[in-house]
């Protein structure tokens, strides 16, 4: 089977327990959903050390991160997340930003928006190194390998942190499922693949050996086609890569 | 028909300026109506009428400029009645009393539809449960209130699908809530299936338009765009209850 089979078949089983997206309804193609027993992987995943010890993390806009963010912002933890698509760049939430009690409102895509406020790439690599990266996807093998819609965001995102030296091989990555979305079968992981560190479902943490992580930043003839149009962050990289700002190493 | 395009293209050039973008969409007008700098006066100035003092529910669509007109209704205690984005998953409500103090904002995006909305049952609905007049955002709208839409608009679907089910006649208020740069003068017709706001709210003015133009009363189905029938699941039903031989 070749992921686009596997993909349908993991979305056959995710119908059944997913929450609609507020404009794409139940159209997996478009995004990650939520899925009932999020609030039991979330809680698995906030008593994890690598979490308590963590104080700024990068967040996916996926559904079924929502609770997660909410709970980053109570347990006063600044979070890095990016817009849909990478539409808008990402947002940084801080913890002092969100009134007591709205926490839950902060954590939707409609309002993340208006609490936080966009950063840049420049300013990323000047002020953060994450301790934390955790993301939806649409399956995930027991070996790390995952996929999302389709377009490579997460990989793409890793790339660019990667590159900007806001996250190196060592800063652990998490995948938050629901167990039907864990593969039985095992995925030839590709040059492009960021293979998680820990998969989190509402029943288990699997941890992943040796999960090795892309090391090229972004390969610019890769890209799928008009993302660097549609993606002012890849612009930014470009030029930040050709002034040869990112050649000191940056990060925190 | 050619000028009608070149009229939206015009006003969304206007339109990007003051609007904001939309959480999914991004900037694509084509996918959703923009929420814009001055929506909270838009808001405010309906809640300055004597309809909305008088309204117990509500029928607001989910256009992203309406959020603040859909978080004075909750704190001011009326039911709203809400279509799903493109109608996807058919009418939804959301009632006063399932939003906790504080979280009115939040359930008035559509987001917090999701958490706090429940279907509305559009097959049993109360007297208290019908809509007492209806908010709309649109791209374009012209000053005698005909909106310059898409063929048919989603409002336009969501008025016959409510006149079907008999919770809204001609005596129906209809509000629309726009942007000054979104109001033209530019004499057209409505579409046979298109309804016609009563009023045009914006930041700075409220036009009355005088009912000059009925609402649509009863489908005809040959004038509706098949595809269109076919895309939205209680358009299809009616369709189907109307023609049971097919």
């Amino acid at each position: 089977m070749d992921r686009k089979q596997v993909r349908q078949q993991v979305w056959a089983s995710l119908r059944g327990v997913a929450r609609p997206d507020s404009r794409f309804h139940f159209d997996f193609n478009e995004y990650i959903p939520d899925f009932e027993g999020s609030e039991a992987a979330i809680a698995r995943l906030t008593a994890l050390d690598v979490y308590k010890r963590a104080k700024a993390l990068f967040i996916t806009p996926d559904n079924g991160l929502e609770q997660l963010r909410a709970q980053a912002v109570r347990d006063g933890k600044v979070q890095i997340v990016t817009t849909y698509g990478i539409r808008r760049g990402a947002v940084e939430i801080r913890p002092e930003d969100v009134p007591a009690g709205r926490e839950e409102y902060a954590a939707m895509l409609d309002a993340m928006e208006k609490v936080g406020r966009y950063i840049s790439l420049a300013e990323l690599r000047q002020r953060y190194k994450f301790d934390l990266l955790v993301t939806g996807a649409s399956a995930v093998s027991r070996s790390g390998v995952r996929f999302g819609k389709g377009h490579g965001f997460f990989d793409l995102e890793w790339a660019m942190f990667y590159q900007i030296g806001v996250a190196d091989s060592s800063t652990p990555v998490v995948a938050v499922v629901h167990d039907c979305q864990v593969l039985k079968d095992d995925l030839t992981p590709g040059p492009y693949d960021t293979i998680c560190d820990m998969i989190v479902t509402p029943t288990q943490v699997i941890e992943v050996e040796n999960a090795q992580k892309p090391t090229h930043g972004v390969v610019w003839d890769k890209l799928e086609a008009g993302m660097m149009e549609s993606i002012s962050s890849l612009r930014e990289l470009k030029e930040l890569e050709q002034r040869g700002a990112l050649v000191a190493g940056g990060g925190r | 028909m050619k000028e009608r395009e070149a009229i939206r293209k015009k006003v969304w050039a206007d339109l990007r300026r003051v609007a904001r973008p939309d959480s999914r969409f991004h900037w694509d007008f084509t996918a959703f109506i923009p929420d814009f700098d001055g929506s909270a006066q838009c808001a405010e100035a309906i809640r300055a009428m004597d309809l909305y003092r008088r309204a117990r529910t509500l029928f607001v669509t989910p256009d992203n400029n309406l959020v603040s007109l859909r978080a004075n209704c909750l704190a001011d205690h009326k039911t709203l009645i809400i279509p799903t984005y493109g109608l996807g998953r058919g009418f939804w409500q959301v009632a006063p009393e399932d939003v906790p103090n504080g979280m009115e904002e939040f359930a008035a995006t559509l987001d917090g539809l999701e958490r706090y909305g429940r279907p509305y049952p559009i097959e049993s609905v109360g007297p208290d449960e019908q809509p007492a007049f209806l908010v709309t955002g649109a791209s374009v709208i012209n000053n005698e209130g005909v909106r310059i839409s898409a063929s048919p608009s989603y409002f336009d679907i969501e008025w016959l699908i409510l006149q079907a089910k008999r919770l809204v006649n001609a005596d129906t208020p209809i509000i629309a809530s726009v942007h000054d740069c979104q109001v033209v003068e530019w004499p057209c017709e409505p579409q046979p299936y298109g309804s016609v706001a009563d009023f045009i709210v914006t930041p700075t003015r409220v036009i009355s338009t005088s009912y000059r133009y009925h609402k649509p009363d009863r489908i005809i189905w040959e004038q509706l765009p098949w595809d269109v029938v076919q895309e939205v699941p209680m358009l299809m039903a009616l369709y189907q209850q109307e023609h049971p031989a097919n």
